[in-house]
């Protein structure tokens, strides 16, 4: 057996592990396909005047989805299945070239389309209330709803009501503007849409966050462990300065320097500080292994530091690695809830802790709230948590059963 | 031990200069607001000097953003430069950015330039002289170097591009540069009095105040003198400055003080020496006052979280290792492990509103009841706890699940070996065998978490103070955030890593106590 079929195999044991690692791409895939199940904008309509498909004119649209974060999910809709069949038909060399293509293919995508989509602007159009007063007929997606142009007049809205009971706003026809799943958020927007397209928010921001944190951190921790010596002293007393801190002060204070966050200040600032940890675990298996044969041997052949230290050592330290960047995805997602939460998040983000935050800002009323986005932040937390449990126990000989 | 103890104290130096380090390099990013004596076209205006503006003038005193970052060689600036500064509003080319941040320049130069103003104020009225000549020299060779440089970044269109040459200095616009020299001369020459924001009055800054009101009114009456021509106001000007002479004639010490000590970074570090965290604008007050009157709330909370995480957690701990993979220990285990991924907000929002605000069991809000004063102190202990109860619980539960897991597995791996079986084997009963052969083992792990809980514990009170509307040091932070009070987000900053550094360090002694097998040398 390989190491990866070993490590697969202990993992499948892991019950707990396994599911929560289907629920995961449940998630993923949810957030990827949000605007099929969720969007204000029909898939066709009869309606005189329409595009085609007013839903594709309206993926890459500024006035529609202000962040990128969403170009790239809706870029990722149409790249994703060619992902899937390269995985599920090609093998061996063509599918590791492949998928470089894919890659290339879909992040090339994204930022063409981030670029040139500022021309794409249109005029702002209310769908649902166009078609219906046209008695014409549309297809449209589950739940007419939109993560942020909410009304006014179904603020806190009770989950499962029309929204009409709250406010005695006038209401758009029944047909059109089906029910609040979870309930309204405070600005009549869509709890379920908005908590939806907060999945894409929360799950961008703790991979790229740690994605981050964990480049610096093989660094540091690769120049600490292999030089030794000055470098070692150096790099861990910038660590220890790091994580003295506490971190959630340390952000308060970045976050008031910077003008207006957004979602790429909270991600380098969560990246930015969560190093350390990764630095020593990194740090610690140098230490080990440096000292091993085939360092020696690998000396011995000529190569270089460089390529000793990234191409022969990391590798062999990556599984504690893995294990803590998955845990540090929950904690960032946690993390940066929590900002929202307390009103540092980015306001154009349809993040769950502003969900949260409205929720407790309006006390009884906004309870359903409270429970949606908090539940939400529980859930992914805890699958992710479980998955780390899980690739731990697996990656550690000594708990192999 | 005592090495050990005075090492890791003198180790806490450089780490404090590091972290204050990381905060002067945020500070120094932080966007200064320019001092807003100066228009949007670059005009110098009068009316709104920085007196009128007390909120940005403490901000830039407490953070000395007047004075260059690490080196201030302003005992040799050049007439020609302040000439060039000044003629400011003749250049109606140049960038607004550039007009605003000359000005700025120069309100930031102060007294400083109080002679090269003068010789500016000399050169427009006797423009034959040698010095002027100099002068206007030196200004049409700063305009020759700065006309490429507009030329290739402002070519906006519809804008005029500078002439080739400085126009000549004729009269009206000798004029216009004296009438500007007396203004700055008003704004930058009179010192300003000392505010003391909630510090007490002392005799020293009572007599340099009135010593400075004294010396306002002097040259407030030269400004405001309505008969004079600007040219006797100017010789007024140098009457004044011959009478002090001594303050612009700088001795070696005095240039090599200046270099050095009169810079932001010198200014910052005096003041982290002298325990000075600066005022806050927002308060008009003293950080230290502020974090002071908010210290022992923000630390009942987290030092009480802690005691009350590892005072549940070792038991809970214990109990699950000795009945290890029974039924028992899955359900705590799997408990444990969702209580471990609860989000701190939703379990604090969720306990308010169905304790405090539904059941009415505990306060809504708030540290002490209306009445704390008049109670005994028993009962204010009382009432203290009362409010605490929620925020407690809330910060609790986080760390709770993660210290009994250390102590589980701690444990587990302790009971699995040697020793132990041979405590066993000597006939000891288990209770006697767990409890003083291994726990005492297994507690030496989560010692090494009390370090790293620390931070997080004194981060996470900012979440629990805002759901429970505790005024602590969380709230102030949070407070400063938005209102942008760098003053308060500093001082909490470097008081909150000084908090960290000492419990690390007292759990770094404790460590040794626990464990005899640790030695420090």
């Amino acid at each position: 057996m390989t190491y990866g079929e070993i490590v697969r195999a202990q993992f499948a044991k892991h019950m707990g592990a396994v599911v929560a690692l289907w629920v995961l791409l449940a998630l993923f895939l949810l957030a990827t396909y949000a605007p099929v199940l969720a969007f204000d904008v029909p898939f066709w309509t009869s309606l005189e005047g329409a595009p085609a498909s007013p839903w594709l004119r309206s993926l890459f649209d500024p006035r529609v989805f202000p962040l990128d974060v969403d170009v790239f999910f809706n870029w990722l809709m149409a790249t994703l299945p060619l992902l899937w069949a390269l995985a599920r038909f090609a093998r061996g060399r063509l599918r590791s070239r492949l998928l470089l293509c894919w890659l290339l293919l879909q992040f090339g995508g994204f930022l063409v389309l981030s670029e040139v989509r500022a021309d794409w602007r249109q005029e702002y159009r209310d769908w649902p209330t166009a078609v219906h007063e046209a008695k014409a007929t549309a297809a449209w997606p589950p739940i007419v709803h939109h993560p942020s142009s909410g009304l006014s007049q179904f603020s806190l809205s009770r989950p499962l009501s029309d929204g009409t009971l709250l406010q005695g706003g006038e209401a758009p026809p029944r047909e059109l503007w089906p029910y609040y799943l979870l309930g309204a958020d405070h600005l009549g927007n869509d709890v379920f849409t908005r908590l939806l397209y907060g999945t894409r928010i929360s799950l961008t921001i703790g991979i790229l966050a740690v994605a981050i944190y964990v480049t610096i951190g093989i660094i540091l921790g690769a120049l600490a462990g292999y030089f030794g010596g000055w470098w070692d002293d150096f790099l861990m007393f910038v660590t220890q300065v790091v994580m003295t801190i506490p971190a959630l002060f340390l952000i308060l204070f970045i976050l008031a320097v910077v003008d207006k966050p957004t979602i790429y200040h909270i991600m380098l600032v969560i990246g930015g500080l969560g190093w350390p940890g990764v630095m020593r675990l990194v740090r610690g298996e140098f230490l080990r292994q440096r000292e091993i044969d085939y360092v020696n041997a690998a000396r011995a052949l000529g190569l270089g530091n460089r390529r000793i230290m990234f191409r022969h050592i990391v590798p062999n330290t990556m599984a504690p690695v893995l294990v803590a960047a998955t845990f540090g995805v929950a904690g960032a997602i946690l993390l940066e809830s929590t900002l929202s939460f307390i009103g540092l998040g980015d306001p154009a983000a349809p993040s769950w802790g502003r969900v949260l935050q409205g929720g407790f800002e309006s006390g009884k009323l906004g309870r359903h709230l409270v429970w949606s986005s908090g539940t939400a932040i529980f859930l992914t937390v805890l699958i992710l948590n479980m998955i780390g449990e899980g690739l731990r126990d697996a990656l550690d000989p000594k708990l192999r059963r | 031990m005592r090495a050990y103890v005075f090492r890791r104290l003198l180790l806490m130096i450089p780490t404090l200069f590091g972290i204050s380090l990381l905060n002067f390099g945020i500070i120094n990013l932080a966007p200064a607001p320019r001092s807003s004596s100066v228009s949007e076209a670059g005009e110098f205006d009068r009316s709104s000097s920085i007196e009128a503006n007390e909120g940005e003038f403490i901000f830039r005193r407490t953070f000395n953003l007047d004075k260059p970052t690490f080196f201030n060689a302003r005992y040799g600036l050049e007439p020609g430069e302040i000439l060039w500064l000044l003629a400011t509003p003749l250049r109606p080319w140049e960038a607004p950015k550039t007009r605003r941040a000359n000005q700025g320049l120069l309100d930031d130069y102060g007294r400083v330039v109080v002679p090269h103003l003068l010789a500016a104020g000399d050169a427009m009225v006797d423009a034959d002289s040698a010095e002027a000549l100099a002068l206007r020299r030196d200004y049409e060779g700063r305009w020759r170097r700065a006309r490429p440089g507009w030329l290739r970044s402002d070519q906006v269109a519809g804008l005029e591009p500078p002439p080739e040459e400085a126009p000549p200095f004729d009269a009206a616009v000798r004029a216009r540069l004296l009438q500007l020299a007396l203004d700055r001369l008003a704004n930058n020459a009179p010192r300003r009095p000392e505010v003391v924001y909630g510090k007490g009055m002392t005799r020293e800054i009572a007599a340099y105040n009135a010593e400075v009101q004294e010396e306002r009114i002097v040259l407030r009456s030269i400004y405001m003198d309505a008969k004079s021509s600007p040219a006797d106001k100017l010789a007024r000007w140098k009457d004044w400055k011959a009478g002090r002479e001594a303050e612009w004639s700088y001795s070696f010490g005095d240039k090599v003080e200046m270099l050095f000590l009169h810079t932001r970074f010198a200014k910052f570090w005096k003041s982290l020496l002298t325990f000075d965290l600066g005022t806050s604008f927002l308060h008009r007050r003293p950080v230290w006052d502020l974090i002071l009157e908010r210290l022992h709330i923000s630390l009942t909370l987290s030092f009480g979280a802690l005691l009350l995480a590892y005072a549940i957690a070792v038991p809970i701990g214990i109990l699950s290792a000795v009945t290890h993979n029974s039924w028992a220990d899955r359900i705590v285990s799997v408990k444990l492990f969702a209580l471990y991924s609860l989000p701190t907000m939703f379990l604090g929002v969720l306990l308010r509103e169905y304790l405090s605000v539904d059941a009415d069991l505990f306060p809504v809000s708030g540290y002490e009841s209306p009445d704390y004063g008049s109670l005994t102190v028993v009962e204010q202990f009382g009432d203290n706890l009362w409010h605490l109860a929620l925020p407690l619980v809330t910060l609790t539960v986080g760390s709770l699940a993660l210290y009994s897991r250390y102590m589980k597995s701690g444990l587990i791996e302790i009971i699995r070996s040697d020793f132990v079986r041979t405590a066993r084997s000597k006939g000891l009963s288990e209770f006697v065998v767990v409890m003083k052969h291994a726990v005492r083992n297994g507690l030496i792990p989560i010692i090494t978490l009390l370090g790293a809980s620390l931070p997080v514990l004194i981060g996470g009170s900012v979440v629990v103070e805002k759901i429970f509307g505790i005024d602590g040091m969380g709230k102030l932070g949070l407070e400063a955030v938005v209102k942008r009070d760098y003053a308060i987000i500093m001082g909490l900053n470097m008081i909150a890593a000084v908090l960290t550094m000492v419990g690390v360090f007292l759990a770094d002694l404790f460590y040794a106590v626990v464990d005899p097998r640790i030695s420090y040398r």
